[in-house]
């Protein structure tokens, strides 16, 4: 099947949007230029529902509306998609068709829409006879939905399509395009059903032709009957077994999880630890508060504040002591001379000397006059003293370091220090409060016991399984024998008429499907893995022969189907942990193009945005081989690629030699920002115009165009579809 | 297409390993092969399937017995 043309109407902001496909066999490659927010993904989506209506679109947009968001509320819009496309047949008959699947979709009001979507309408073309409506589930049988990741994709589904092999989902993937491509189910489903025609016959026959052999095919039926029944039990187990080790690797993540956040008794005694350091903190900052209130109002502080005044009151003291004012002592000095009658000077104070008598009187009337003074200069006396004794206390601590700037250093280095560390307990405080909140006990028991327990069950199924493959092997050998002997008396037997014939005709098409689906499971699924071995070591640039390669090559289970990549010294890569993002994409591409290759499939493959993260020689590699025109081994294929012009930066070249259509899209909004020129629209819309990546035009002219070496045509407006 | 055409290739080897009951007779099962795959991609349901099958058998027992009276 390969793609003519599509043309896109009211599809999103895709108004009326035409592009033409390239089915030149030795340019297989059509690009799609387009930035972000330019309608690739819409493209996309729009040619998956016009090939598979509301199913081809992803989850997230099935119960979205498909027209823009400018829409009118109440007014009816019709969506719709014409895509044009031809089919060979396997006689080598190739035929036109055109499909067509519209909708009627009316914008409410906010979010709600309301969407009538029309039966798909696919016309058969041939030249000479007109168009022909025919059956639109031919479609299915064109391009099966099943394998529509495959043919509708983009970067990123591309690099999730093999990782994480384990999840049911991707398996389903990889699995289903090998059974799909290689038709292994439906040669399953056939050879059942001939399984039981080939019965029917074989027994009419064997009734005419008499007791032995009937006997035979019925002793025959029964060991084959039992090679099914066991095949089944495996099957079952073999399921089971699956779904068990699933379920066991996401409850021991779980449990890991759970038990990577510290288990409830440690984070218990932390928390304690941590409130008892919190409460210890606590006074620890009330002590250095208190400190601090002490700094600023002790000696220090009031020396510091006022020093100049107390020097000043000292000297004024001083001043007063050596005027004789203060201490003040001459008081009790001069009463002690009268009363030892003899004053210091040696001379008598007795008062019955007449000398003696003046002597007292003065130092009599002297007592007197400092009594009068003697309360203020007690006072200033003490103050003296203290302020003395202070000032001299206070200046030898200064001079030790002890003042008072040195102290409230001191004081608010401490009460800063501890409320740091309140901070800091406090935030633990609050985390291990939060883990423990996170930690449900009663989980990681019930996971410790579901664990244990898939743990029996899965070791009990490993135990059964190596009996019933024998078991098997047994009746398998029984099965042949008895066919054997079956054979050997029909042949003798055989009335050689229409029910024999009949039965022998069964026979040649059970074996043919039988053998056929042999080669395929086999033969061709190794040559799958061959060819997207050596694709992707190819675009890696990996060589197995030498030494210190990441990659060793690939393989697909033959069991399970499962992708396998080999490195070095035996070991094998985990896809999801042990495999780069580019080399994901490349071997997702080297899987999907050995496959379409091994099995002889001609279809489309459109990605959009696929080169995102690949970068240097992967990327040319990569689009090298995903471009590469169709050979004798390799059957004629279309790629359609949805770039960026960042995509397009370094594969230039290869474009030039590759490219055989190409269709630039743009959004008017993106004027002034980054496109040169303005559309004169309103609403924002996307056109499409025929510049290749070498070009632009007034349509789709950015302003950063020119420094990419992006020559500019001042060609009239024209749309694709015009041209 | 969808299907390749790996499933028809190796149909038609395989069907040259059986007896050749009358001329074209092994080319005819690689056909009938082919076609009856199809009927899978249409949807048929399986007892309309397993008629189909029946049928094909039929004709080509026909034309074998056909072709054993002949000679």
């Amino acid at each position: 099947m390969r793609l003519l043309s599509v043309r896109v109407q009211n599809f999103k902001l895709l108004t009326d949007v035409s592009v033409q496909f390239s089915t030149n066999s030795a340019k297989p490659l059509t690009v799609i230029r387009a930035e972000n927010g330019s309608g690739k993904t819409s493209m996309l989506y729009a040619l998956s529902w016009g090939f598979y209506g509301q199913d081809g679109l992803p989850d997230e947009a099935r119960n979205s509306r498909l027209v823009a968001t400018t829409c009118a509320a109440g007014e009816p819009v019709e969506i719709s998609v014409t895509v044009d496309f031809e089919h060979t047949d396997s006689e080598g008959v190739r035929t036109r068709y055109r499909l067509i699947r519209t909708a009627i979709e009316t914008p409410a009001e906010g979010d709600d829409f309301h969407r009538v979507a029309q039966p798909a309408r696919l016309l058969r073309i041939e030249p000479g006879k007109g168009e022909k409506y025919v059956d639109e589930s031919l479609i299915n049988r064109f391009l099966p939905r099943s394998l529509q990741s495959i043919f509708f994709t983009d970067g990123d589904r591309v690099e999730k399509f093999i990782t994480s092999t384990t999840t049911s989902r991707q398996q389903t993937q990889v699995h289903g395009a090998i059974r799909a491509l290689l038709s292994l189910d439906s040669l399953r489903v056939l050879s059942k059903d001939l399984e039981a025609i080939s019965s029917n016959a074989r027994k009419a026959a064997a009734k005419a032709e008499g007791e032995d052999v009937s006997s035979k095919l019925s002793a025959y039926e029964r060991a084959n009957a039992e090679v099914e029944n066991t095949k089944a039990k495996i099957e079952a187990l073999a399921e089971q077994l699956a779904v068990m080790t699933q379920q066991r690797d996401a409850w021991d993540e779980e449990l890991q999880h759970l038990r990577g956040l510290g288990d409830l008794d440690r984070i218990n005694s932390d928390l304690a630890a941590a409130n008892r350091q919190y409460d210890r903190l606590q006074q620890q900052l009330t002590n250095a508060r208190r400190s601090l209130r002490d700094v600023v109002s002790g000696a220090h502080f009031s020396w510091a504040m006022g020093s100049e005044t107390f020097e000043a009151g000292l000297k004024a003291l001083e001043s007063l002591s050596d005027q004789g004012i203060i201490p003040g002592t001459s008081l009790y000095v001069l009463e002690n001379r009268i009363e030892l009658q003899q004053c210091i000077c040696g001379e008598t104070l007795d008062i019955s000397d007449p000398e003696g008598l003046r002597r007292v009187e003065f130092m009599q009337k002297l007592l007197a006059e400092q009594k009068a003074l003697s309360e203020a200069s007690q006072r200033l006396t003490a103050i003296y003293h203290t302020t003395n004794h202070e000032v001299g206390r206070i200046t030898a601590e200064i001079a030790e370091g002890k003042g008072f700037i040195e102290s409230q250093h001191q004081a608010l280095a401490t009460l800063t220090s501890v409320h740091e560390l309140m901070v800091a307990t406090a935030a633990r405080r609050d985390q291990l409060t939060e883990d423990r909140a996170k930690i449900d006990d009663e989980r990681v028991r019930l996971l410790a016991d579901r664990l244990k327990s898939v743990d029996q069950k899965i070791r009990a199924v490993d135990l059964e399984m190596p009996s019933l493959q024998t078991s098997l092997e047994a009746w398998q050998r029984q099965a042949e024998e008895s066919d054997r002997a079956y054979r050997l008396a029909k042949d003798k037997a055989s009335k050689g008429d229409q029910t024999a014939m009949r039965r022998d005709v069964a026979d040649d098409l059970h074996a043919l499907v039988s053998n056929t689906l042999g080669r395929l499971e086999g033969e061709y699924v190794t040559r799958v893995a061959e060819r997207t071995s050596s694709l992707f070591l190819k675009i890696v640039g990996a060589n197995p022969s030498e030494d210190g390669n990441v990659f060793v090559g690939v393989r697909i289970d033959p069991t399970t189907y499962d992708i396998v990549v080999d490195a070095e010294g035996g070991k094998t890569l985990n896809h999801a942990f042990e495999i780069n993002g580019a080399s994901q994409r490349a071997l997702t591409l080297a899987f999907i193009w050995a496959l379409m290759e091994v099995s002889g499939t001609e279809a489309p493959r459109i990605i959009d945005t696929p080169l995102g993260m690949v970068a240097g020689g992967v990327k040319t590699r990569l689009v090298e081989m995903i471009t590469d025109s169709a050979s004798e081994d390799r059957p004629d294929f279309q790629v359609v690629l949805f770039l960026t012009r960042s995509e397009i930066r370094d594969i230039e070249e290869i474009l030039d030699r590759r490219v055989g259509a190409v269709t630039t899209m743009s959004c008017s909004k993106d004027y002034p920002a980054d496109l040169r020129f303005d559309w004169g629209v309103v609403e924002p819309t996307i056109r499409a115009c025929p510049c290749s990546h070498r070009e632009s035009c007034r349509i789709c002219a950015r302003d950063y165009d020119r420094e990419n070496g992006v020559v500019f045509h001042d060609r009239a407006e024209v749309t694709h579809a015009a041209v | 297409m969808a299907r390749g055409q790996a499933v028809a290739n190796v149909a038609l080897q395989e069907a040259l390993r059986l007896e050749e009951r009358y001329p074209g007779y092994r080319m005819a099962l690689g056909l009938a092969l082919r076609d009856l795959l199809k009927l899978q991609d249409l949807g048929e349901p399986e007892a309309a399937r397993r008629k189909r099958v029946e049928e094909r058998i039929n004709d080509l027992a026909t034309k074998a017995m056909h072709a054993k009276s002949e000679e």
